[in-house]
């Protein structure tokens, strides 16, 4: 029979399929594995940038400034679109444009990518969809563009920063990128991150400025500039408590003006700086405030130089010399200081070194060594000539007029946070030195309120508070060389209110046009912002003790107490400085600070300056420093590695 | 009264791929985007219900019913699937052929699958109807017939796949049937001599073996001398043929040789496919967790290469075990076969079971890069409603067979 033949045939066949396919199989899953493994993971599995969240910035009462928020890009296969007419609606009602629109429902394109950016919630609609694909990304957002442009700076379409405190701060602001192994599916689109490459989110920045009042400020230069037809100005306001930076607005009518020229822009300040001399005068007992010096009737020639007053008289007392901003008083006062007191008491103030803000191109200005002076130095200093000051640098000056007599550094940056919410760096008041006794301070004060009352800067008098003030009225070096015919810086720095200063504010015009006098010109700007300040809703003013200020006529005495800084804010040692003592408040553990510009020391020195500023180093080469990373200027943690790159 | 001895390893064995299959299917669907497969699990399963009814039902009708059953089943599938050629619809990626039974907007079914099952009961009618089986030639021109018609049919829609199991069938059930090797062999030869045309040598080979076939078998002098010039003029064909094929079409064929000159296009099936399985490795990657699969490289993932999804999440042992399942369902049916207590049965169930086989083979082995891509399905496993009918339907007939085999008893004679 054939069959039980045939049976047997058609079991061994059987038998030699089932062996085929499983060895087969074998061969293709066990000694081919790796292979189609490897081929697995370099299809399904690419590796992406994937954006970490910058930091937000905010002002001083956490109104932000500038923000992240996840923007998704949109790709779209117009060939695997379901409906095309139903995804065309949806991308007009998100606000692409109707060209893109038609363009991304083209069936005969093959993939067509959208510009701009969209909210992720506003385009759900669309990603959904199939055949629309979404890369995700991360957009920065100004709230206050026009106010903060200068100051907070941009960072370009790809997140980098370009200038003002979105660079300076970029190491903080950044976060930590990841490069994140995506899967991918078959036509390329990104499906998702695995959860452990989460990029971590940039540090959020607690500005000290007040957007209301740097606004006021931005709005009152505008006006300025346009009443008085100067060519630039700055408004720097600083809380003479702590020495936080409340605004500091810049104008400048040159289109090729960039960052904030208040920190790097110095000038010459001119009779701004006869307070502080004055300061010096009675801190030291060298004068009294009613004592009278001869004035010459306005000219006086010393060293063969002819100095003169705009109010001339026979004879003034300090306090009048002030009132009046006599150059003759201020210089025949002066001259019982040696030069190396004056010059220890303009360094004291803070002149000639960055104050040491955390913002890019700082200018140190010019503070010359008393063994560079001419014989004309000395009495021109006192008037505020031969000496470069920012418009910072003057305004931090006046700081311990207004509280009590401490220099303290001046701050941009009150807080600084981590994305879970954890505070890094809380600005703590540091007291720099003390320059002056808070008698003296008070007594400086008075002084200025007189300028104000019934001096050179009249201007300025409010009719519900005392403010206390000085203008200053400098002429502009033009070019190399000398002073420019009708080229003058009009300045005023103020206090207010007098009796218990909550704000130290400078105005200062470049070349106004008509009348220069500080007095005129700037004077009548602080007032504006002032009354501004107070009109408005949140200026960081406290305005529980400003109704008393004005009533409430207590002794000097008191009223001195009140201007220490201990009364209204315990954060600061209660102790009294010795002058010229300068002592440093404790630092704030791994305080972010700012990384010192070594470039052009050799290895050495720069190694030791980056270790005396608090950082640990990375040597890359010998020779002198080229560059570091981070680069100076930049905000680090203190602590953390900066890497120095040395020319051979 | 009459008691049905039910063949139960025949309807576990069904059950088990059955389950095996919908759970591949559910997998097969779970994908990181969602595609046309991500629902089908659902219907899939209504499908397996509906199926084991109908072969419940089936099972309860005498074999000799059948017997009278299979000329009117086989005359309607002609027609439906020369309907098909006017009226039919595509799916996927064959929308241009014609597969699909389509009335008013809905796609029924594809009747290729149900003309399987009409041509077995046909030719087993038709063979089993002889007292011996066909020595010659001319003998075979009826079983011809009734297996090409259909055949030309199909090939027209155009669905190559199905043709090739219709050609499973017609040799398996020819063997079965009795008829001598060396003529089944003879038959075959000119489509054998096509392939090997390509190599001079070989063909050169092929055709002196044949010759001694010939003198030795001694069929009829123009028989003999029909199949030898058959051979040549295929040998001389081929190479006009080659050059007459449309480039797409000599480019499918030497992608099959080597996937890899066109990964994107015409390999990119076979390459995908052989990453997913070859990445699964001992054990596989985890039920649902193929990220081949999931990221959309496999296509066709839940009907044609869904053992490749078996492969990628189960591994080796998921691949043997499948394979297992299937020999073991192949095995019982030729058992059946063998049992079977007349030679109708008999052929029917040897049928089914080539069937079955080269579904398994074809499928499996073009997953595993060892066959031509032909856009077949796997039994049991692929998505799809008149397949799980089929195959069902398959099951059913068999168990009545089986029950009223040698082994089995019944009570009482049928109609």
């Amino acid at each position: 029979m054939t069959r039980p033949s045939r049976l047997q045939l058609v079991h061994g066949s059987l038998a030699l399929f089932a062996l085929a396919l499983v060895l087969r199989a074998a061969q293709v899953q066990l000694w081919q594995a790796k292979l189609w493994r490897h081929k697995a993971e370099r299809q399904q599995f690419a590796a992406a940038d994937v954006p970490a969240a910058r930091g937000d910035i905010f002002d001083v009462s956490e109104v932000p400034i500038a923000q992240s928020r996840p923007t998704v890009r949109l790709r779209v296969a117009p060939k695997e679109l379901k409906d095309r007419a139903a995804t065309g609606r949806a991308l007009a009602k998100l606000g692409v444009p109707r060209a893109w629109v038609s363009r991304a429902t083209d069936q005969h394109r093959a993939w067509v990518e959208l510009p701009g950016a969209y909210q992720p919630g506003d385009a759900a609609a669309v990603t959904r969809m199939r055949g629309v694909y979404s890369d995700a990304g991360v957009e920065r957002v100004y709230t206050q563009r026009a106010a903060m442009r200068r100051l907070v700076g941009v960072v370009d379409a790809r997140g980098v920063a370009v200038d003002g405190l979105e660079l300076t701060l970029d190491s903080l602001l950044r976060g930590e990128e990841r490069v994140a192994r995506l899967a991918r599916d078959s036509r390329g689109a990104r499906i998702d991150a695995p959860d452990d490459d989460v990029p971590e989110a940039g540090d959020a920045v607690v500005l000290t400025i007040n957007q209301s009042l740097q606004e006021i400020s931005e709005r009152a230069l505008a006006d300025a500039l346009a009443g008085t037809g100067a060519d630039g100005g700055d408004i720097v306001i600083i809380d003479p408590h702590d020495g936080e930076i409340r605004a500091m607005a810049s104008r400048r009518n040159d289109p090729k003006s960039s960052g904030s020229p208040a920190v790097s822009e110095p000038f010459e300040p001119g009779s701004t700086l006869k307070p502080l001399m004055v300061s010096r005068l009675l801190q030291l007992g060298r004068a009294k405030p009613d004592e009278i010096m001869n004035t010459e009737n306005g000219v006086y020639v010393l060293d063969g130089r002819t100095i003169t007053d705009e109010h001339k008289k026979p004879q003034m007392s300090l306090s009048d010399v002030i009132r009046y901003s006599s150059n003759i008083g201020i210089v025949k006062f002066t001259s019982r200081f040696s030069d190396r007191e004056k010059y220890d008491a303009l360094r004291d103030f803070g002149f000639g070194m960055p104050s040491g803000l955390p913002y890019p191109a700082e200018a140190a200005g010019t503070l010359r060594l008393p063994k560079e002076w001419s014989r004309l130095s000395p009495a021109s200093l006192s008037m505020g000539y031969e000496i470069a000051v920012t418009p910072l640098q003057l305004a931090a000056a006046y700081v311990p007029i207004a509280n009590g007599g401490l220099m303290l550094e001046p701050a941009l940056i009150r807080e600084i946070r981590a994305p879970d919410g954890k505070v890094r760096y809380h600005h703590e008041p540091r007291v720099l030195r003390r320059v002056m006794d808070p008698t003296v301070a008070a007594v400086v004060r008075r002084m200025l309120v007189g300028v104000v009352t019934g001096g050179t800067s009249t201007e300025a008098a409010m009719l519900n508070f005392d403010v206390g003030g000085k203008s200053g009225t400098s002429r502009r070096t033009v070019g190399k060389h000398g002073y420019g015919a009708g080229a003058y810086t009009a300045s005023f720095v103020s206090v207010f209110p007098a009796e218990a200063p909550q704000y130290v504010i400078l105005v200062k015009l470049n070349n106004p046009k008509g009348d220069i006098f500080g007095g005129k010109t700037a004077a009548p700007v602080s007032k504006i912002v002032l009354q501004a300040a107070l009109a408005a809703r949140d200026a960081s003013l406290d305005r529980g003790t400003l109704a008393t200020s004005r009533d409430s006529l207590e002794p000097l005495a008191d009223s001195l107490a009140r201007a220490t800084l201990d009364d209204d804010d315990d954060t600061l040692p209660p102790t009294i400085f010795d002058l010229g003592h300068a002592r440093r408040a404790p630092v704030v553990a791994a305080a972010p600070r700012t990384v010192p510009d070594v470039r052009g020391l050799s290895v050495r020195a720069a190694t030791f300056a980056l270790h005396r500023a608090g950082f640990n180093v990375q040597l890359d080469g010998f020779g002198s420093a080229r560059t570091t990373a981070p680069a100076a200027g930049a905000m680090a943690q203190s602590g953390s590695l900066v890497r120095v790159s040395a020319a051979q | 009264m009459r008691r049905v001895v039910a063949d139960y390893p025949l309807i576990l064995v069904a059950l088990l791929l059955s389950g095996y299959g919908v759970a591949m299917v559910y997998s097969a669907g779970q994908t990181d985007i969602p595609t046309v497969a991500t629902h089908a699990w659902a219907a899939q399963i209504r499908w397996v219900i509906l199926s084991i009814g109908l072969a419940y039902a089936v099972s309860r009708a005498s074999v000799r019913f059948f017997e009278w059953a299979a000329l009117p089943v086989y005359v309607v599938t002609c027609l439906l699937l020369l309907g098909l050629l006017k009226f039919g619809g595509g799916a996927g990626d064959a929308a241009s052929s014609k597969s699909w039974l389509v009335i008013a907007g809905h796609r029924l079914g594809q009747p290729a699958e149900l003309a399987k099952v009409a041509v077995i009961l046909m030719l087993a009618r038709e063979l089993g109807a002889r007292r011996e089986a066909p020595r010659s030639l001319l003998e075979l021109w009826k079983p011809s017939v009734v297996v090409g018609i259909p055949w030309l049919l199909i090939m027209l829609q155009p669905d190559l796949g199905s043709g090739m199991v219709f050609i499973g069938i017609f040799f398996a059930m020819l063997f079965w049937s009795g008829v001598p090797l060396p003529l089944l062999v003879l038959i075959a030869s000119p489509a054998v001599s096509l392939v090997l045309a390509f190599n001079t040598s070989l063909w050169g080979a092929w055709f002196l073996a044949l010759l001694a076939l010939v003198l030795w078998y001694r069929p009829y002098m123009w028989e003999g001398v029909t199949l030898m010039l058959a051979n040549v003029f295929m040998g001389v064909l081929a190479p006009i043929l080659w050059e007459r094929l449309a480039p797409y079409q000599r480019h499918r064929l030497q992608v099959f040789l080597d996937p890899s000159i066109d990964p994107r296009n015409s390999g990119w099936h076979v390459i995908q496919s052989q990453v997913a399985i070859g990445s699964g490795g001992w054990f596989g990657k985890g039920f649902l967790g193929g990220t081949q699969k999931r990221l959309a490289f496999l296509p066709e993932q839940h009907t044609d290469f869904i053992f490749a999804v078996v492969g990628e999440e189960l591994g080796l042992l998921g691949v043997t075990v499948a394979l297992s399942l299937f020999l073991f369902l192949v095995l019982r049916a030729v058992r059946t076969a063998s049992n079977a207590n007349d030679s109708f049965g008999s052929l029917v169930a040897f049928g089914l079971a080539a069937s079955w086989l080269v579904h398994v083979s074809v499928n499996v082995g073009m997953t595993l890069n060892l066959m031509p891509i032909t856009g077949i399905p796997l039994p049991f496993f692929s998505y799809g409603g008149s397949f799980m009918l089929a195959c069902w339907l398959s099951i059913g007939v068999m168990m009545r067979i089986s029950s009223e085999g040698r082994g089995g008893r019944v009570g009482e004679l049928a109609i």
